[in-house]
């Protein structure tokens, strides 16, 4: 915020930045609002009126409405409890929940749901096999469960942030005016909390009515929205009743975008803190510690799970049947090796877009230049709309002239390139505003133009940013379901979307050691990120102010 | 880490000891390691009642952790610390009718002014009517009747130092304990508010303890010096 006020005080930006800038808010309308209003302007009255008269469009919207209350419950619930170990210095095993907390990230879209149906459905090795049970996992509570293990560690990240900023004296200041440790956790830190949690809430609610991949495979005879947009289009050829659909979905997940935003940005009570020493910290009192440890550790036997059944499956020979040890499934992957390379490809590109075209949105959002506002608003907007709004967008978008992209590889780069927009835009933009302006002063000084700051200076200052953007949009890439699913042209294999025909196909084994090699990639990059990170790491630090 | 030596300066002699021959409170050979440092090594002091005494040294001499230990935030490793008399360094800080006025002032950001004053005597379950006058009465001791629904990020430094003042002062504690209060003030606001400490003490009478690295703060403001180095 400041280093933007104490840019804006500079001199009136070159031209070649205004035409940079012009550029930037072409493409943000082609690749963000045009495909947009395209879904919102494309079905007629009649056929608007048809799809809301159906009964099943109203039982999916109210189950949306009940697993997204159910699933924000407990995934903020679970979320908090892992946020409060990892803040807390008296916990044990504190190291081992901080690294199982983050694993559910790494899943791909389908796979929690997958992972479950394996282990606890009607042929699960533990439900069935093991305990001899007859459970049926598919339907709400299987999703609910898929999802609430899904997501929260969305909400683990944003309570954590808040409690981080909590300062120990604080605390300590309550008990020296006479509160036990349990009422000074009562009256201080958990109020102080609050804005993270509702936060975290709202973050969570939209992902959960926006999620495709859990509800596709494992919410069964029960329609929610996000996956009634594609039954419409792919069971009934029905585009325009899909756009309606998602159009529905679109209200409250704009809505609770809004809510999110403007409730994280009033940072007024947590900004006063500051971080203090560890060691000021009161202790924790037992019936908490212990309480908050039981609730991660039953979680952490789900997301263990989850790994354990996806690894075992791929090495059984015929799930509920044949038990038997075999790489047989490993080695069939090589089979789809070139689904797995044009996955590989469009990820690669598209990550390229979104790191590209998110720096270069934040550099313009940060010059003092007309438009820059709505540069920085287009550029979170595909934050607020889910993926299945994405897919029918730009198959109503770029599926015909004037804009054809149809079977080319293209279509799906562009459209997961601009829908991870918002994360890469949101941390280069916070990173801009680290660096001290008397960097780019002396660069200017030295005789740089304006956008030769880019290259010369906020590139390589960026590099960790542009290259954590790169990957995240990358690893969500290559398993995205949600998007693929309209988008997908017949010729075209992606990796994501074979697993999804063989888990349907009920190609168990087959799916799950498909998801290993996915896994595997998956943290293959996480390994180089972090190796690329600790190599550029002393550079970056350096520059900041 | 650090020995403190005997009490080296009694300024203002001509002011008549409010101190009786017995200690309000007494550090018997205290000693404390945080992480591999012995951050307090038998550290001995006796505070007199009704008056200011002052830790005075350089940082990381173990001042503000003796502080610490006195308010009970830290158990000592060894050692005893005694107030009237009595040993209290089992108790733990809510029991220990100490209160303390923090560096960074440690104001409860979702509280007002009034909240802030006020938290210690809800803790001590007084009835709401009196928390009201009380907390009025210790706004105005410190002048900030005014701002008693303000939040403290739309306070100053130097307001929010007096809510903490008040703060601590509204439960009525046997010892205050001020840890370098006044260190994130400017200059100016510094030498005022401590005068204010010093009226404040002479009003209510209270045992203070005051822990600095300014000796000419320390000097200005003592009835005893303790420096450690």
């Amino acid at each position: 915020m400041s280093a933007t006020i104490a840019r804006s005080r500079g001199l009136a930006a070159e031209p070649g930045v205004l035409v940079l800038a012009a550029l930037t808010v072409c493409a943000l309308f082609v690749f963000v609002v045009y495909p947009a209003v395209r879904v919102l302007a494309t079905p007629g009255w009649d056929e608007a009126l048809g799809v809301l008269a159906r009964p099943r469009t109203w039982q999916a919207a109210r189950h949306s409405l009940v697993i997204t209350v159910l699933s924000t419950t407990s995934s903020t619930l679970i979320g908090f409890a892992f946020a409060f170990v990892a803040t807390r210095r008296d916990m044990p095993f504190r190291d081992l929940f901080r690294v199982v907390g983050l694993m559910p990230l790494f899943a791909p879209p389908f796979m929690v749901a997958f992972a479950y149906i394996l282990m606890f459905g009607r042929q699960g090795l533990l439900t069935n096999h093991l305990l001899g049970l007859d459970v049926n996992i598919f339907g709400w509570q299987g999703l609910w469960l898929s999802q609430t293990i899904a997501f929260f560690p969305l909400s683990t990240a944003i309570i954590q942030g808040v409690l981080e900023g909590v300062h120990p004296n604080a605390e300590q200041a309550a008990l020296t005016l006479g509160a036990t440790e349990s009422a000074a956790l009562r009256t201080i830190l958990l109020p102080l909390a609050w804005p993270g949690v509702i936060g975290a809430m709202l973050v969570v609610a939209i992902t959960v009515l926006a999620d495709f991949g859990n509800a596709v495979v494992i919410a069964g005879n029960y329609p929610l929205l996000a996956t009634e947009a594609w039954f419409m289009m792919d069971g009934l050829g029905d585009l325009q009743g899909a756009a309606v659909i998602v159009s529905i979905l679109l209200v409250p997940t704009i809505g609770l975008f809004i809510a999110s935003r403007a409730l994280l940005n009033k940072r007024e009570f947590t900004a006063s803190g500051g971080r203090g020493a560890a060691v000021d910290q009161i202790a924790t009192p037992p019936f908490i510690k212990w309480s908050a440890v039981a609730i991660c550790s039953a979680t952490s036997l789900l997301v263990l799970t989850l790994y354990a059944a996806i690894l075992i499956a791929g090495l059984t020979r015929q799930w509920g049947s044949d038990w038997s040890f075999t790489f047989r499934h490993w080695a069939d992957t090589a089979s789809h090796m070139d689904a797995v390379g044009t996955s590989l490809l469009i990820g690669a590109l598209a990550g390229l877009v979104t790191a590209g075209v998110g720096q270069i949105a934040a550099f313009v959002h940060s010059r003092p230049i007309p438009l820059r506002g709505l540069v920085g608003l287009l550029a979170v907007l595909p934050g607020a709309l889910p993926g299945v709004f994405i897919g029918v967008g730009f198959l109503l978008a770029f599926n015909a002239p004037p804009l054809e992209l149809a079977d080319s590889i293209w279509l799906i780069v562009l459209a997961l390139g601009f829908w991870h927009l918002p994360q890469a835009y949101q941390s280069t933009s916070a990173a801009l505003g680290q660096i001290h302006r008397s960097i780019e002063d002396s660069a200017r000084d030295l005789g740089a133009s304006e956008l030769r700051l880019i290259v010369d200076v906020y590139a390589p200052l960026l590099s960790r940013n542009l290259l954590a953007a790169f990957l995240q949009c990358f690893i969500r890439s290559v398993s995205n379901i949600s998007v693929i699913v309209f988008l997908i042209s017949p010729g075209q294999v992606l990796v994501a979307y074979v697993i999804l025909q063989m888990i349907s196909g009920s190609d168990w084994s087959g799916a799950a050691a498909l998801t290993t090699v996915l896994l595997a990639i998956t943290f293959c990059c996480v390994g180089l990120l972090q190796a690329a990170l600790h190599w550029i790491g002393p550079a970056t630090r350096g520059s900041q102010a | 880490m650090s020995i403190l030596t005997q009490p080296i300066a009694r300024v203002a002699p001509g002011v008549p000891s409010t101190a009786s021959a017995e200690p309000h409170a007494r550090l018997i050979n205290l000693c404390k390691r945080l992480g591999p440092m012995l951050a307090v090594d038998h550290v001995s002091l006796d505070i007199p009642r009704g008056g200011i005494t002052t830790l005075l040294g350089p940082s990381g001499c173990g001042k503000s952790t003796t502080l610490r230990l006195l308010a009970g935030l830290y158990r000592p490793d060894a050692g005893d610390i005694t107030l009237d008399g009595e040993s209290i360094a089992h108790l733990p800080p809510n029991r220990r009718r100490m209160t303390m006025v923090f560096q960074e002032y440690a104001l409860f950001p979702h509280l007002t002014a009034a909240g802030n004053v006020g938290y210690g005597l809800r803790r001590r379950s007084v009835p709401a009517a009196q928390v009201k006058s009380r907390v009025g009465e210790m706004l105005e001791l410190v002048g900030l009747s005014a701002a008693a629904d303000k939040y403290p990020h739309q306070l100053s430094g130097g307001q929010q130092q007096r809510v903490a003042l008040a703060r601590a002062l509204a439960v009525d504690p046997e010892v205050l304990l001020l840890d370098e209060p006044l260190s994130n003030l400017d200059a100016k606001l510094r030498v005022r508010l401590r005068e204010e400490i010093v009226r404040l003490q002479k009003v209510l009478g209270k045992t203070m303890v005051f822990v600095t690295h300014d000796q000419e703060e320390a000097l200005s403001i003592s009835d005893q010096v303790a420096v450690m180095d």
